[in-house]
Parts: C-alpha cells; sequence; structure tokens
C-alpha cells in the first residue's frame, strides 16, 4: 500500500516536517515485571504433553483404529449378560416359587416387624417426655420463656455489634 | 518459570498455534513480541503510564485467555491492537464523562459559581513520575498527536509509529479503507499546522 496524500504527493515530499517528527517518535516499554504480572493472569489451555496425549486419541479415534478395541470390550460386556439370562432360564421355576414367597410371606412379615419396632420407639419416647415434663402447661411455658430469652439476646448483640450513631459517621 | 525455547525467528501464526498447546514460552515470546507497540499505542492515546500499564495488561490477559478463539486467516497484530484500540476508546469516553461531572457542581448557573465549585485537578507540585511522563509527552510532536481526536490518532500512530498498513489499520479500526485514508491525511494536516503554529 502506497503511502500517497490525496492529492497524490508523498508525505515525505508535502509535509518534510511532520514527517521527520513522526519518525523520532520513540518506542514506550512498560515495566521490568510486566511480562510475569501478565503470565500471572493467564490460564493456559492444557499442559503441552497432556494436549499431546488428547491429539493423540483424537486421531486414534479418528484414523478408526479404535473400533477393534471398542468392540472387543462391548462383547466382554455383554458375556456377562448372557451367563445371567441363561441362568434365569434354567432356574425358571425355582426362581418363580421364590418371588411368589416373598411377595406372600417375607414382605407382609418384614413389614410387621418394622410397624411394631416403630411403635415402641415412639411409646418410649412419649414416655420421657411425660417423665421429663409433668404438664403441658409447664411445657408451654418453657417454651414461650425459651423464645423470649432468645430473642433478647439476639437483640442485645445487634446493639453491640452497630452501636447507635455508627451509620450516620460512615460513607 | 521460562522454558528455554528461542522463538525469536518464528512467525505470529506459529507462535500462537504453540500457544494453543499450552507452550508457556510461546505465551511469553507473544508478550515480549507485543509489549513495547501496545504499551506505546496505549500510553499516546490515554497519555498516562500507571493507567496505560493497566490497560496493556488487560490486553494482553484479555488476548492470550482467549488464544484458542484466534482465527489465522486474520493477523494476531491486528487482533491484539484492536483489543488494545478499544480499551482505550472505551476508557477515554468513560473519562470524558467523569470530566462532565466535574465541571462545577449540580447547582452552579453561573461561570463564576461553576468556577467556585469546579475540582482543581493537579493543583500542587507534581510528582517525579508525572515530571517524567511530561518529559516524555512533551515534545511538540507528542503534544500535538495529544490534540488530535481519538480517532484520528489511533490512525496517525498506527501508521506513523508503528508502521501498519492502511488495510490492516482498517480492520484494527472496523472502518473503511478510505475512511481511514482521510482520517491520516486530515490528522497530518493538523500536525503540520500544530507544528508550523509551535514554531510560530
Amino acid at each position: 500500500m502506497e503511502d500517497h496524500f490525496l492529492n497524490g504527493s508523498t508525505p515525505a515530499e508535502e509535509d518534510p516536517a511532520v514527517h521527520r517528527a513522526l519518525a523520532t517518535l520513540p518506542a514506550f516499554a512498560p515495566g521490568p515485571v510486566f511480562e510475569d504480572r501478565v503470565m500471572s493472569r493467564v490460564w493456559r489451555p492444557l499442559p503441552a504433553r497432556l494436549r499431546e496425549l488428547v491429539l493423540a486419541w483424537r486421531d486414534y479415534v479418528d484414523s478408526g483404529r479404535v473400533y477393534g478395541p471398542l468392540g472387543a470390550l462391548a462383547v466382554g460386556a455383554l458375556i456377562p449378560l448372557g451367563v445371567a439370562i441363561g441362568l434365569v432360564a434354567t432356574f425358571s421355576t425355582q426362581i418363580g416359587s421364590f418371588l411368589a414367597w416373598l411377595v406372600g410371606v417375607g414382605v407382609p412379615f418384614a413389614w410387621a416387624m418394622a410397624r411394631a419396632d416403630i411403635a415402641e420407639v415412639v411409646s418410649t419416647v412419649n414416655a420421657y417426655i411425660a417423665a421429663l415434663f409433668p404438664s403441658g402447661t409447664a411445657l408451654m411455658v418453657a417454651t414461650i420463656g425459651s423464645v423470649l430469652v432468645l430473642s433478647g439476646c439476639t437483640l442485645g448483640l445487634y446493639r453491640t455489634m452497630n452501636p447507635r450513631g455508627a451509620m450516620r459517621h460512615s460513607r | 518459570m521460562h522454558t528455554p525455547l528461542d522463538l525469536t525467528g518464528v512467525t505470529d501464526q506459529e507462535v500462537v498455534e504453540r500457544a494453543g498447546t499450552g507452550s508457556e514460552a510461546a505465551y511469553r515470546e507473544l508478550v515480549r513480541r507485543y509489549q513495547r507497540p501496545v504499551f506505546s499505542l496505549i500510553y499516546r492515546m490515554v497519555r498516562d503510564r500507571e493507567l496505560a500499564e493497566d490497560l496493556t495488561q488487560e490486553t494482553f490477559v484479555k488476548v492470550l485467555n482467549a488464544i484458542d478463539r484466534y482465527r489465522p486467516e486474520y493477523k494476531f497484530s491486528s487482533w491484539i491492537f484492536k483489543i488494545a484500540n478499544n480499551a482505550s476508546i472505551d476508557h477515554l469516553r468513560r473519562r470524558e464523562l467523569d470530566t462532565l461531572s466535574l465541571d462545577g457542581g449540580p447547582d452552579a448557573m453561573t461561570p463564576d459559581r461553576v468556577q467556585a465549585t469546579s475540582l482543581q485537578l493537579g493543583d500542587g507540585a507534581e510528582s517525579q513520575l508525572e515530571e517524567l511522563e511530561a518529559r516524555e509527552l512533551g515534545t511538540q510532536i507528542e503534544r500535538a498527536i495529544g490534540a488530535l481526536r481519538p480517532e484520528y490518532r489511533s490512525c496517525i500512530i498506527m501508521r506513523h509509529v508503528e508502521g501498519r498498513a492502511y488495510d490492516e489499520i482498517a480492520d484494527v479500526l472496523d472502518l473503511p479503507l478510505g475512511t481511514v485514508k482521510t482520517y491520516i491525511h486530515r490528522a497530518r494536516a493538523e500536525l503540520r499546522e500544530s507544528l508550523g503554529s509551535l514554531r510560530g
């Protein structure tokens, strides 16, 4: 790209003084630790070695060489599945009877046991509460008292941390 | 940590490619190559060394953190100058708004009142650093460049200080080629006038 003025003459011909002055302008440099300051804030994508591994893996996939090992892995995963299906087919009668027993007897029995245990725990807790607080009125008064004491403590703490007038003097 | 890898003779595109693989040496090489031109451009635009250093740092951090999005069909120098120029122009626009708010209090209706309520910036003795800045930017030509409109200033610095081609300047500033030529022509005319009047 030629450096011409709009009227066709070069700047050096038309503007020797300006051109000379512009040619004397120096390049400025930032401070001595500038490079390290920049580098401390730069996030580099991946370490070079790891990047190379990723690229090698992509190359391996793109070339189609990965499909052999992947196929072997898939077959390997299918073997235990086939074995499981074979076992179920062989012992189908026994498995059916076991499931019928489980639904008819096992599960209802386990549920009844669990209910009995839960009921026992609940009655124990009730008895414990009744022993600690003889009347419902005493329990209510204790609760209200606790709430009032807690509110008073919170208010006191707030006043201590924000003394009167503190907000007026700060910006 | 410096990696002992000499990239001085390697093209920008190749260095960027290596930076894309995470090579620290490549990142440092890009900083070393462009820190002076980018800093010079920003410094001449904002005329404050500390601020210029901050904006230069922001420019590099932005560019290097987005290195994987760099498109090799564009010049790396155009990309980094574009970000540097945008950072400078954004700052100048913000400062212009701030300056308006300093020109007298909101209730000042008369010139006297405006004078009385204006914030006096730069009162008192200048620090050594400010003196140094004033000296290095104080030559006739630097003053004349500082008086140009920001668009003219970008164009003239990139053309005559950094030696960039017109079409690259057009890319950097997102302007048509003809507009860039016109800006440079007008900037030179203003510089000629300023230098002439300074010589008296």
